[in-house]
């Protein structure tokens, strides 16, 4: 494979996503190791693949921990301690 | 310092000359780990076999031997490197490796500033993420995290594989603009800090 067919074909995002077929892999990792530019391609996209799914793992992470452990107090316990601690009015001053 | 790869940089080799070693090295240490990377999942098991690659190459021109075309280098390394991946798969078995759906494992040999590299490259990567509409969010997501089968994601979201390749072509196009632009500025900041007196030392001069 040469760098024209490599980019002709997507080769670098093809590889990323596993859709080369093992001899169409094999022929374009002989490329990339006489190409630069298609070496330093695929490892931008194994780079932004890897921060990609570290990203998205945090984030469901965070979304899937229950909320209490988020250091929110649990609502219904809340509720209940306000609607049992006595209303407590702040006097008004008295216009002079 | 850079070499061509012709007779002279082979002959460099075969007289275990140490400049052109590490040059074999450095050049070819980036294909080599990508490809190891591809095959095997283990990183201890990528370092083993990128290690036993380079060890065979320059066993190879320290034994007196040569290639007949010299050009033909960069092909030489990519087949000793390729056997050697299919050597460590036979011998280890599929227990050693990680599952498919691993993440991916930390690189133990990344030094502090490497670690912080990519702590920004995952800042960068929230912020275009953070550009691009939900649908396309939920299609990287879906394919990267939950690595779910991807003519079945294209289905759902309308949209073919050619989509989904455009879509990461122009992420990792971007992210590469991104981090060259901040590697940029980065150089830039250190030139200019190294230029830039220090109070106490403009103080001690003046």
């Amino acid at each position: 494979m040469d760098h024209r067919e490599a980019i002709e074909i997507q080769a670098v995002e093809r590889y990323l996503l596993n859709e080369l077929s093992p001899e169409e892999a094999e022929s374009f990792e002989r490329h990339y190791f006489e190409c630069t530019e298609c070496a330093l391609a695929v490892e931008a996209g194994r780079w932004f693949a890897a921060s990609t799914r570290a990203v998205f793992a945090e984030t469901s992470r965070k979304s899937s921990r229950p909320v209490s452990q988020k250091g929110h107090k649990p609502i219904r316990a809340t509720i209940t301690k306000t609607l049992a601690s006595p209303c407590v009015r702040r006097p008004i001053p008295w216009p002079n | 310092m850079n070499y061509a790869f012709d007779a002279d940089y082979l002959r460099a080799l075969r007289e275990r000359d140490a400049s052109a070693e590490n040059y074999l090295v450095s050049s070819f240490s980036r294909p080599v780990q990508l490809k190891l990377r591809a095959r095997l999942r283990s990183p201890e098991l990528v370092q083993d076999a990128s290690q036993e690659t380079f060890l065979r190459v320059l066993t190879y021109f320290r034994s007196g031997k040569t290639l007949d075309n010299p050009a033909s280098l960069p092909a030489f390394v990519h087949t000793v490197c390729h056997n050697i991946a299919l050597e460590f798969l036979r011998a280890h078995t599929h227990d050693d490796q990680l599952p498919e759906n691993a993440p991916e494992p930390a690189d133990s040999s990344l030094n502090p500033e490497s670690q912080l590299a990519t702590a920004e490259r995952k800042e960068l990567v929230r912020r275009l993420i953070a550009e691009l509409p939900i649908k396309d969010q939920q299609l990287l997501r879906r394919v990267f995290l939950d690595e779910e089968d991807r003519d079945l994601v294209c289905r759902e979201f309308h949209v073919d594989r050619g989509y989904l390749r455009v879509l990461l072509h122009r992420a990792r196009l971007r992210f590469k603009a991104v981090l060259s632009q901040e590697a940029g500025h980065a150089e830039r900041d250190a030139a200019a800090r190294s230029e830039k007196p220090t109070g106490r030392a403009s103080q001690m001069g003046g």
